[in-house]
């Protein structure tokens, strides 16, 4: 039994060997510390050079960053700490990959994995060494700079234990995939695949419904983001996953946020993570014969199951590869070029992997077995997608099965506004709450999406439909509905005061924490600025009921203005306001306000028209003569006269603009941009544009001219 | 004492090894002996723990070699190639080893590369082929082991350095429990230092004897006789071999040497003289009974 004197020994003649590491380390973490501290966090004197508005905010900042730095919440660090853990793995075990030191370490009157722990130990010293002076340095850096704060060195310490796990990690982690090979190139390679190869089938998961799901919707909060899985299926996902928390973190400590985000989940599961790869490591030092050095698998017998586990989201990548490859030549999707990919990459990845394996030609169809299953997986896997096996695009689901459901257009989904648990997009306020916007509407609708599947007439409203199962599962679908039938359902949906509420969050606001941005008509921005306080939340509290009481289609009409509100220290939001908010605008006339609806109320200068004519440049094979666009200004009174008559005032932002779209398809081709002169003699532009099929004659022939 | 019992040993489709069984005693200088391919590193390598036999077993001392760290600490293996620690001095080896062989004699190392000229501050990358074997043999004899496994070592060493390290290996048999087992495909070589041989040839162990048995059984005569006399001498004698020059007849006939003389010498020959056998005649003879043509196998 060997002395703990000796495992010191041990462990202090290896730290002397390996001196190089410890200097790459140090290095390593001099820039990720003391260099980016000094390149990111302005002197003291720098900040008072900003001048006293700046001096707080630039202060708060560059204390933030101080905190990131030092706290785990930089990605630079991140980024050494992966490179750290795994360079130590692969140069410490690199042992095992050559015949000649294993003779040499085999021989050796010690039990393999205390041999492979004291390396451990010997890496992590050096490791931790490198780290700790440097992040000290920094430390004294910040300090030296003034930014000291109480607790800058709890927070270094939640910092340094913050990697302490996910190098072991990480650590281990690549001695599992070294310890599985017998080549340094290989071990490598192994590493690679052990911490991204969830994350790619994860994506391709993604891609494939994306690509060929009809109804598919990604990246939404039913669950797909990609981020999310991403830190739950690699280590290194988890890395920088956690790394966005702690940012985050850190700024709401600084804040005095009451409810901050947690890190602990992701940095318990680096931990379970590391915990599995050492256990993996420590058997696998036990059975690994010794004679695998210089072979590329160390167990010849996972060399069919490995294969196979490459070869699968290789062949339906490579699929993808040349179906975007294929769809650029030519104008449909062309399956052909799916299954050439697939089968392409099958059969050259497995080649390139026996010859990784073994390097000899005789062998390069080998392991048949393994590349015939993972051939078949894959292509079972692209026709599920392709051919819809499953019925995902076709499904609506029973009403029994329903807890609520509600839709929603693309266009009310994009919309920024402040809602209520935080969020910024309905898009991501919604599918939590669909409780609140539920509307019986929703089977008729989703019915009318399936029968439009695979069918444009162009004349479709893109909307989501949203389900909260009674299962606690949430499901959504995109669909392309006859735009005159969603229309007509939208009237009644927004009869609804959880729908309209939801869709409008200033509805539940107190007046007195709503502040008036600007009032918008025609790009001229009203002035508001003289009011007072009582006055604003007046005007507010007289909009809010207008709002909470008009019908659908008094709300959205043509003629527009815009009203920016903001109830939070963030984004301003868009509200409507036309003609029938007639308290509203009694209100804004009293105060002098005089917001006009109607492109004939103003008095237009000129009109300047770009044509952007018409074709289309061809891609890869071929061209054709594209006329250019051109740019002209009517000046003419009367022409102008004649040009405005069917005009639509187009620069009306988010909600208000994609609503009036939805109602008149309009001429794309053609920009039309109107200079008028406002009631101050200022001038203004306003963007408009005509009705498809509405641009009058006297515009095509001065265009023509 | 190391017993080996039905080692196995499979490296893909290869047999390296195949039920190889035999016992080394104490206090022998044991020559394993075999081609290249025959086993003998790999034979080795099972002796010192770094690889697992496939079956069978070996055991030092009835333990297990395997993993065991207390056996393991009574052999020292020195490869073909030894592998030293880049930039690493003598002194930086010694102080490694030092660390796994507690009875390590840091004196005696000392000594002895000085008696051979060696640097042991000087980095062991810049030796030559040779000093680097003089290196592995002195941090070898140095570790104060009970086995000592030399792979192929002699091979790179000048034939004053091979005497030299003889005559320690001598030294430290008479001292304490010293065992060597030395590896090679040079019979010559080994002929004048172990006393007891191996000879494997692809993964089979086909002759384990001591060099004395060997020797004393068997004998090489040459002689003059008659036709008449050559028959009855042939049917009398275990011949082994007969080779006929002319009429000068070379016998290789085991049994006793007086009694062989004895029985030509009724046979009044013209001519008759006992010859030495060397190791690699005793090696042929041997194989050729067994059914192997060892001639095409050895150097």
């Amino acid at each position: 039994m060997m002395s703990r004197a000796f495992y010191f020994k041990l462990t202090m003649n290896g730290m002397k060997r390996r001196l190089w590491y410890g200097a790459v380390v140090f290095l390593m973490f001099f820039l990720t510390f003391p260099l980016n501290m000094m390149l990111r966090v302005p002197s003291g004197r720098e900040l008072l050079e900003m001048g006293s508005n700046l001096y707080a905010i630039e202060f708060s900042r560059a204390c933030q960053t101080v905190s990131d730095i030092i706290g785990g919440g930089d990605y630079l660090a991140a980024f050494m700490i992966a490179a750290a853990a795994f360079i130590g793995a692969w140069t410490e075990l690199s042992w095992m990959h050559s015949k000649k030191k294993m003779d040499m370490m085999g021989s050796l009157p010690i039990r393999r994995e205390k041999l492979v722990m004291t390396e451990f130990v010997t890496t992590f010293l050096l490791f931790f060494a490198a780290y700790l002076v440097n992040q000290v340095i920094a430390v004294f850096i910040g300090a030296a700079n003034g930014y000291v704060t109480a607790d800058v060195w709890m927070n270094a310490l939640k910092g340094m234990g913050i990697h302490i796990v996910y190098f072991t990690a990480l650590y281990f982690c690549a001695a599992a995939a070294m310890l599985m090979t017998g080549k340094i190139l290989t071990g490598i390679l192994v590493t690679g695949l052990i911490v991204s190869i969830l994350p790619i089938i994860y994506v391709i998961f993604q891609l494939y419904p994306n690509i060929f799901f009809e109804t598919y919707v990604e990246s939404t909060a039913v669950g797909h983001k990609i981020m999310d899985w991403t830190a739950y299926l690699s280590p290194i996902g988890n890395l920088f996953y956690m790394t966005a928390k702690r940012i985050e973190q850190i700024e709401q400590l600084q804040e005095g946020v009451v409810q901050i985000v947690s890190i602990g989940k992701w940095i318990a599961l680096a931990g379970g993570i590391g915990v599995i790869a050492f256990l993996l490591s420590i058997w696998m030092i036990k059975i690994r014969p010794s004679e695998a050095a210089e072979q590329s698998i160390a167990f010849p017998r996972i060399e069919g199951a490995l294969k196979a586990i490459i070869l699968y989201p290789a062949a339906l990548l490579g699929g993808l590869l040349f179906l975007l490859l294929g769809s650029i030549t030519s104008a449909r999707e062309n399956h052909f070029w799916l299954w050439f990919g697939i089968l392409f990459f099958l059969v050259v990845e497995s080649i390139v992997i026996e010859v990784i394996y073994h390097f000899d030609r005789k062998r390069i169809f080998g392991h048949k077995i393994w590349t015939m299953i993972s051939a078949v997986a894959a292509i079972v896997t692209a026709a599920f997608f392709v051919y819809d096996i499953g019925g995902y695009d076709k499904w609506i689901p029973n009403q029994e099965e329903v807890e609520y459901g509600t839709a929603c257009s693309m266009s009310d989904l994009w919309r920024y506004d402040n809602y209520p648990d935080g969020e910024m997009k309905l898009r991501d306020y919604l599918p939590n709450h669909i409780e609140q916007f539920q509307i019986p509407e929703v089977y008729m609708l989703a019915q009318n999406g399936v029968e439009n599947l695979g069918f444009s007439n162009g004349d479709t409203q893109t909307i989501q439909v949203f389900y909260q199962m009674k299962n606690g599962k949430k499901e959504v679908r995109q669909y392309e509905v006859d735009r005159n039938v969603w229309l007509e359902a939208k009237k009644t949906i927004f009869q609804r005061e959880g729908y309209r509420s939801g869709v409008w969050p200033l509805l539940v606001i107190q007046p007195e924490l709503v502040k008036i941005e600007s009032i918008q008509n025609f790009d001229q921005s009203m002035d508001v600025s003289s009011w007072t306080d009582e006055e604003m939340q007046e005007f507010v509290r007289i909009y809010q009921q207008e709002l909470k009481t008009l019908d659908y289609s008094q709300i959205y009409t043509r003629e527009s203005g815009t009203i920016i509100l903001s109830y939070t220290d963030h984004y301003g939001t868009e509200y409507p306001i036309n003609k029938n908010f007639t308290a509203t605008v009694a209100f804004l006339q009293a105060k002098n306000v005089n917001i006009s609806f109607s492109l004939d109320e103003l008095s237009i200068q000129n009109i300047v028209f770009y044509d952007y004519g018409y074709g289309m440049m061809e891609g890869l094979y071929g061209k054709e003569e594209v006329k250019e666009g051109i740019t002209k200004t009517m000046t003419d009174p009367e022409q102008i006269a004649q040009a405005r008559t069917a005009l639509l005032p187009l620069d009306l932002r988010c909600a208000v603009g994609f609503e009036i779209i939805e109602e008149v398809e309009y001429e794309d081709q053609l920009d039309v941009t109107v200079v008028y002169r406002g009631k101050n003699g200022q001038t203004f532009q306003c963007n408009c544009c005509y009705p498809k099929g509405m641009v009058p004659s006297v515009v095509r022939e001065f265009l023509a001219e | 004492m190391i017993e080996m019992k039905g080692i196995s040993k499979k490296f893909g489709d290869v047999n390296a090894l195949s039920k190889v069984s035999g016992t080394i005693e104490d206090g022998n200088i044991f020559g394993l002996v075999g081609t290249n391919g025959a086993g003998k590193s790999t034979c080795l390598r099972i002796l010192s723990g770094i690889l697992k036999p496939d079956e069978g077993t070996v055991h030092i001392n009835e333990k297990p070699v395997y993993e065991n760290e207390i056996i393991k600490r009574e052999v020292f293996f020195i490869s073909d190639d030894q592998y030293y620690f880049p930039n690493a001095t003598p002194k930086d080896m010694m102080d490694y080893y030092q660390m796994f062989y507690p009875r390590f004699d840091h004196k005696r190392f000392e000594d002895l590369m000085k008696k051979l000229s060696l640097n042991w501050n000087a980095q062991i990358q810049n030796f030559s082929k040779g000093m680097k074997k003089q290196v592995s043999m002195i941090l070898g004899i140095c570790a104060n082991t009970k086995y000592l496994l030399c792979d192929e070592t002699f091979d790179g060493l000048d034939p004053v350095m091979r005497q030299a390290i003889k005559s320690v290996f001598a030294a430290e048999i008479l001292n304490r429990e010293f065992t060597p087992i030395i590896a090679s495909h040079n019979l010559r070589e080994l002929e004048d230092i172990c006393d007891h041989v191996g000879l494997l040839h692809r993964g089979d162990m086909i002759l384990s004897k001591s060099l004395e048995d060997m020797k004393g059984n068997i004998h090489k005569v040459q002689c003059v006789l008659s036709e008449e006399g050559k028959m009855h001498v042939v049917k009398e004698l275990e011949l082994l071999k007969l080779e006929q020059r002319g009429s000068l007849s070379t016998m290789t006939v085991r049994g006793d040497r007086d009694e062989i003389i004895k029985k030509i010498q009724k046979e009044n020959p013209i001519f008759l003289e006992a010859l030495p056998l060397s190791l690699e005649e005793i090696f042929i003879s041997e194989t050729e009974v067994v059914g192997y043509d060892v001639k095409s196998l050895l150097l």
